[in-house]
């Protein structure tokens, strides 16, 4: 049966928080992978993963041919899942890599048994500075054009996302008002999502940089789609040696820095005058006070005087 | 008579599916003796225990892989050997120890491990790794029985030292079959069949139950009477 390979993988936030609390109850600090089953709907190419659970999955690390994933157990706790939401059917499988390995065809050939055209999504456990900690696979046939290889499965990435449904933003926010630093301002927030883009960006770069050197020296064959799409992104950047681009800019960012130049003047100015005027009404104050201090003083004076006479 | 405390089991059963099997040796072939000597052998599992379970997996092929994770249900293990496909060769390493794993993972733990090997091609391993294996399910407390038919003289040494090396009291078997027989007529009376200490009738509790499955009556003895009615009677 030919099905069509999906456009796009939508992760839903319950999916990761299951699949780390997978990892952590089972395979902590180990080295061992842990498996289990994606539930989720395909729509249209899109395929939401929005619901996941646990199964028994043991490997010999030795052996790649070794491994051992209990399907009654699958089969049992699919059926308890479809009684509480009948419209989530098995979409796919994860596993905790970090990377694919030789038994993952296999495996994968056996869910194909539960679900024509299954997705493998990698998760990494380990926090990650940057990117997504999720990766989508599907396989497909692969038939060398010249016919001399016998046609084999391979692994094809596929886009991946992390989405939410409203209701599943609501329930990350409360969580994440625990998690977020409340003292980091929106400026600062702001400067450190452009730091990681642009640490993604170099990163990218490099890879790039490395594939291209690959193909030169001959270590990957040449994919014309590949190559296309790069000539795309170099022939899009704009031009900046310009001289006439170069003297707008600079002309533009002078009129600012000028604009803020004259403000701060402005406000020093201001702050000196308001605090002359404060000195000045304080030293008012003072003389008036010293005033009606005297006159208090003097009528007693005169009274003072006049008991002295007295005596 | 007397009963012994009857003992749970685990059972998984690796059915070589090898293209040695096509032959015809056996009545019809190979693969189909040995498919009915497996469905036996599940029904006289699940009847002497009812908590018993039994797994069923194929040895050759591109890998050794698992059909049917052990259950109590009769019906899954007769319905793999029906989908069972033959082909390539069989990985007996492997597959003894991706056996190995799924019993690991039985759901109750109380369950004795067991592995029934039916194997009726040439065993591509040599006899060094096989006692090493076989140290390993010891080590394990597993018991290990074997069903050798098809080629047996290529076998008879290398299986006799994974025999001796698995053995751990007697718990492990070795049956050979010669050709020209009935697979599950000559099983039927080893041990592998009757469990030890088990109700000496031939492998059925003392109140006679009939297990009747897809149509077919096992009748209180595990025996089709219409196969061998001869054998029935005498059991009787």
């Amino acid at each position: 049966m030919v099905a069509t390979q999906a456009d796009q993988v939508v992760i839903h936030p319950l999916v990761l928080l299951s699949v780390v609390d997978h990892y952590n109850r089972v395979a902590k600090d180990t080295k061992k992978r842990v498996v289990g089953v994606l539930l989720g709907e395909k729509y249209k190419g899109r395929i939401d993963a929005t619901n996941s659970f646990a199964v028994p999955f043991e490997e010999d690390e030795r052996d790649p041919s070794i491994w051992f994933l209990d399907h009654n157990y699958l089969e049992n706790m699919f059926r308890m899942f479809k009684k509480v939401n009948a419209r989530e059917r098995i979409i796919g499988w994860y596993h905790t890599g970090p990377r694919l390995r030789e038994s993952d065809l296999d495996i994968h050939a056996l869910f194909a048994s539960y679900c024509d055209n299954p997705v493998l999504v990698i998760t990494e456990v380990q926090p990650k500075a940057m990117g997504l900690p999720v990766h989508a696979y599907e396989s497909v046939e692969e038939v060398r054009e010249d016919g001399t290889q016998k046609s084999r499965r391979v692994f094809v990435n596929l886009p991946t996302e992390v989405g939410a449904t409203d209701a599943e933003e609501i329930g990350v926010e409360h969580l994440l008002r625990d998690v977020r630093d409340a003292t980091a301002s929106t400026l600062s927030s702001r400067v450190d999502g452009m730091v990681t883009g642009l640490r993604t960006l170099a990163a990218r770069l490099a890879e790039v940089q490395q594939y291209l050197a690959a193909v030169v020296e001959g270590r990957l064959p040449l994919h014309h789609d590949i190559l296309a799409g790069l000539q795309d992104v170099l022939t899009l950047l704009p031009s900046l040696g310009g001289g006439s681009l170069a003297r707008g800019l600079s002309g533009q960012v002078n009129d600012a820095l000028l604009s803020v130049y004259v403000a701060s003047l402005v406000r020093a100015v201001i702050a000196l005058h308001s605090l002359l005027e404060n000195k000045e009404a304080r030293d008012a104050g003072k003389v008036e006070g010293a005033k009606a201090a005297i006159e208090r003083a003097e009528p007693e004076a005169p009274a003072t005087a006049e008991k002295s006479k007295e005596k | 008579m007397t009963a012994a405390a009857p003992c749970i089991e685990s059972t998984v059963v690796c059915v070589d599916n090898s293209e040695f099997t096509r032959n015809g040796d056996y009545a019809p072939t190979r693969f189909q003796a040995q498919a009915d000597a497996v469905n036996l052998l599940a029904g006289a599992k699940t009847q002497h225990h009812p908590e018993n379970t039994v797994g069923v997996m194929s040895m050759a092929g591109r890998s050794p892989r698992v059909l049917v994770t052990p259950t109590t249900e009769l019906g899954k293990v007769l319905n793999a050997m029906m989908k069972m496909d033959i082909e390539g060769d069989v990985h007996l390493a492997t597959a003894v120890q991706i056996a190995q794993l799924a019993l690991k993972h039985r759901e109750n733990k109380n369950q004795r491990q067991r592995i029934v090997i039916f194997i009726g091609s040439p065993i591509q391993e040599d006899k060094d790794s096989m006692v090493k294996i076989a140290r390993k399910l010891k080590k394990n407390n597993i018991a290990v029985d074997i069903v050798s038919f098809g080629s047996e003289e290529a076998n008879v040494e290398k299986l006799e030292a994974f025999q001796a090396a698995v053995n751990s009291n007697g718990n492990s078997h070795l049956v050979t079959v010669p050709p020209g027989t009935i697979l599950s007529d000559q099983l039927f009376a080893t041990p592998i069949f009757m469990e030890e200490g088990a109700s000496s009738d031939g492998g059925g509790p003392a109140p006679p139950r009939s297990n009747v499955v897809d149509g077919f009556d096992y009748g209180e003895l595990g025996v089709d009477p219409t196969l061998d009615p001869e054998l029935a009677l005498a059991l009787r």
